[in-house]
């Protein structure tokens, strides 16, 4: 374990919700979270459960008809704090920071690159937007991020378009455009969910070596129980919507109390395990949050719901044990 | 579970190869090897799983036996009734009524669906296709099908929008199932799956498997879904088999320096388990180029000269264990912490 440290983001009691025709759908409903400087914090969970639209508050991203309805997002820095919730989505302030005191990756890495410019143009506009620097100087660390992230012949890649470089090489310029203006936050959108493991294998080593040496916290969304396991110190769970377990990663893996979270572990096949058995699946699948009825989200499908209880009124997220965060009935 | 070891199929040297073409004239320049003389068998009423990373040529491979696309090269041999016949010998109507014993699934239910069918049609088609049956007898046996798949009957005039991820995998299911076949090549079925929803479907094929004796091809890039589902495994790399074991056997003591680098990526959901990794340097060769020698010679770290100048020959080093490098023999290498 890292030793404890500042806190950089406070995220306190979020709803971002998206208006739609058929009616008001949840997509992040009351959630609480922190991220301490230097630290990794896993999201996990099944598609639709809240992971992009969570990082997109942060960011103040959420496009239309999504709002934040209530909560805040408290940024630390030098001893100010900033309430990301109150800026204004186009103004100056939350420039300033989206960039270059927060910045993302994502699965489709060319979500964040344009087809029409160079790598390396991009990064150095990148950095003389965020940095005082000149072009110059904007130019050797572009090659110098080039190099970090481990793009072969970076002199002659600079040059190059997105579409003339793998797509692992893609992933690793998308990182160092991420990196070059040295976030205190880098929230990673499922960054190697479209990978082959080798590549996979290559991205997140360089994800740990990056950190270590620039020390920035990590938000690491992902639906990959490997992944998390293997890059977090401290997980959070969600389920449509909700935060339903928050703890250290040790915690989360070897002591789960969330009938979801311990369902979920059960339902993956691991490997090194005794092989050709059932699979211990979870019944049903996940509705959409969309007039979704009272009680626990996950009563439909927990096993060990208790009616007239959980299917009644809404668990909230209880500390049952130092830094072990759970919400369900059974633990109160 | 017990089961008959004798081979359901048996693919030898089999080749396809796609032309390049250039320019106007479309002259052929080159030709991409997606699958390069590639040798297995499958054992009657088993699995074996086929793994290898994004374009190593999986698909190509299992629609080259099931001759849905023509193989450049090489013999399919399929054992029906006793009989041993070589499925790229068939005629255009040998093949068709060859065709209800090897069925497959499709990895992406959201595609492989005819959107303006409906479930009693998609499921129903191959019956009437295949003069199994057809009117009312049909829509019995669709009923039957839908309800062995876990599907609602009532949803049989339903359209596939109307189903989720999971649902539509069913379909899939239910609809290669209706001809009874022996054969299936399911092209990752789970991979566009959620996790939870995953399991249920693992578990759907397991039990088909079992009631109705089938045997599988099961294509995945997921090692560990590949780990669970399989008894034996074969490890593919630019268009090649490199190695092909029973499943533990491949797992703990793999023969291939591919297969332990693959093993080694695999991320393990437990923390006490972070472990150093065999980070391969570079990347996967071109299948319109492939280097000289063994196809993995430039990203392995125990290649020699020789290496680059001759390919390794694809033996059996251990009963059972199939291995396609120079120094199989010699090599002590890592599998999964056990
Ligand atoms: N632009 C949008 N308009 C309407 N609904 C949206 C929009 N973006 C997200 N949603 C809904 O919000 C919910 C949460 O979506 P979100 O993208 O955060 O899920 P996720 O956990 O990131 O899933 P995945 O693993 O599939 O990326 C979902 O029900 C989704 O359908
Ligand atoms: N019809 C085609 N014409 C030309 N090349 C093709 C064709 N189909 C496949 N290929 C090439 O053959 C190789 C193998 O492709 P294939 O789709 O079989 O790989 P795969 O292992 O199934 O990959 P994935 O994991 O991405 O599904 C690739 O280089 C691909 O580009
Ligand atoms: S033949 Fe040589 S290059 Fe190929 S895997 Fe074996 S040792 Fe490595
Ligand atoms: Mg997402
Ligand atoms: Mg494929």
């Amino acid at each position: 374990m890292k030793n404890k440290s500042a806190l950089l983001l406070q995220v306190k009691n979020l709803k971002t919700y998206f208006y739609l025709d058929e009616g008001v759908l949840k997509a992040v409903d009351d959630v609480s979270f922190k991220i301490q400087k230097k630290m990794v914090l896993g999201v996990v969970g099944e598609s639709g459960c809240g992971k992009s639209v969570t990082a997109q508050s942060i960011l103040r991203i959420v496009p239309d008809p999504g709002k934040i309805v209530e909560g805040e997002i408290f940024l630390h820095q030098d001893g100010k704090v900033t309430d990301l919730v109150k800026l204004d989505p186009y103004g100056k302030e939350i420039r300033a920071i989206r960039g270059k005191e927060i910045t993302m990756i994502f699965q489709e890495p060319m979500t964040s690159l344009s087809p029409v410019h160079t790598i390396g143009d991009q990064i150095m506009e990148a950095i003389l937007l965020h940095r005082n620097m000149n072009k110059n100087e904007a130019k050797e660390l572009t090659l110098e991020m080039l190099y970090k992230v481990g793009i072969p012949n970076p002199y002659q890649r600079i040059n190059e378009y997105p579409h003339q470089l793998s797509g692992g090489l893609r992933q690793r310029a998308m990182i160092a455009m991420a990196l070059s203006c040295n976030p205190s936050l880098l929230i990673a959108d499922e960054p190697t969910t479209a990978l082959d493991v080798t590549v996979q294998a290559q991205i997140l080593e360089l994800m740990k070596e990056l950190q270590a040496e620039f020390g920035m916290s990590i938000m690491f969304i992902t639906h990959n129980l490997g992944v998390i396991a293997e890059v977090s110190d401290e997980v959070m769970v969600m389920y449509l919507g909700k935060a339903v377990e928050y703890a250290s990663v040790d915690e989360i893996f070897h002591n789960p109390l969330h009938p979801y979270t311990v369902r979920l572990l059960r339902s993956i096949p691991k490997v090194g395990k005794k092989a050709r058995t059932r699979l211990d699946a979870i019944k049903g699948t996940v509705p959409l949050p969309l007039d979704l009825p009272p009680g626990c989200s996950f009563y439909p499908r927990c096993p060990e719901a208790k009616k007239g209880l959980c299917n009644k009124e809404d668990p909230s997220l209880v500390e049952v044990k130092k830094g072990h965060w759970v919400s369900c009935f059974l633990y109160k | 579970m017990e089961k008959d070891k004798k081979p359901l199929l048996e693919v030898k040297s089999l080749k396809k190869y796609f032309p390049v073409e250039k320019g106007f004239w479309r002259k052929v320049v080159g030709y991409v090897r997606a699958v390069d003389k590639v040798n297995l068998y499958v054992n009657e009423g088993e699995t074996l799983g086929l793994v290898g990373e994004s374009g190593c040529g999986k698909t190509t491979l299992g629609r080259c036996i099931l001759r849905a696309i023509e193989p450049t090269e090489g013999n399919i041999l399929f054992r029906l009734n006793d009989k041993v016949i070589d499925i790229t010998k068939l005629d255009k109507e040998s093949l068709r009524r060859m065709r209800r014993h090897a069925q497959m699934i499709f990895q992406d239910p959201y595609s492989s669906l005819d959107p303006r069918m409906t479930v009693l049609d998609i499921v129903g088609e191959p019956l009437v296709v295949n003069n199994i049956a057809k009117g009312e007898e049909m829509e019995e046996r669709v009923k039957d099908l839908v309800k062995i798949v876990g599907l609602n009957v009532k949803h049989l005039k339903r359209y596939p929008h109307a189903f989720s991820g999971g649902q539509r995998q069913r379909i899939g299911i239910a609809r290669a199932l209706a001809p009874n076949p022996k054969f299936i090549v399911a092209d990752e079925p789970v991979s566009a799956l959620d996790v939870s929803v995953q399991a249920q479907i693992l578990n759907l094929l397991q039990d088909l498997q079992a009631e109705f004796k089938l045997t599988y091809l099961f294509i995945s890039h997921d090692l560990s879904v590949i780990e669970h589902i399989s008894d034996r495994v074969a490890v593919m790399y630019v268009g090649k088999i490199v190695e092909m074991a029973e499943t533990e056997e491949l797992f703990l003591n793999p023969k291939h320096p591919y297969t332990e680098a693959l093993l080694s990526a695999i991320p393990i959901p437990d923390p006490r388990l972070r472990r150093e990794r065999i980070v391969l340097s570079g990347e996967v060769a071109n299948p319109a180029n492939p280097p000289s020698g063994c196809y993995f010679h430039p990203r392995c770290k125990y290649a020699k000269d020789i290496c680059a100048k001759e390919e390794p020959e694809w033996r059996e080093v251990n009963p059972g264990h199939f291995v396609a490098c120079h120094f199989a023999e010699e090599l002590k290498l890592q599998g999964v912490p056990a």
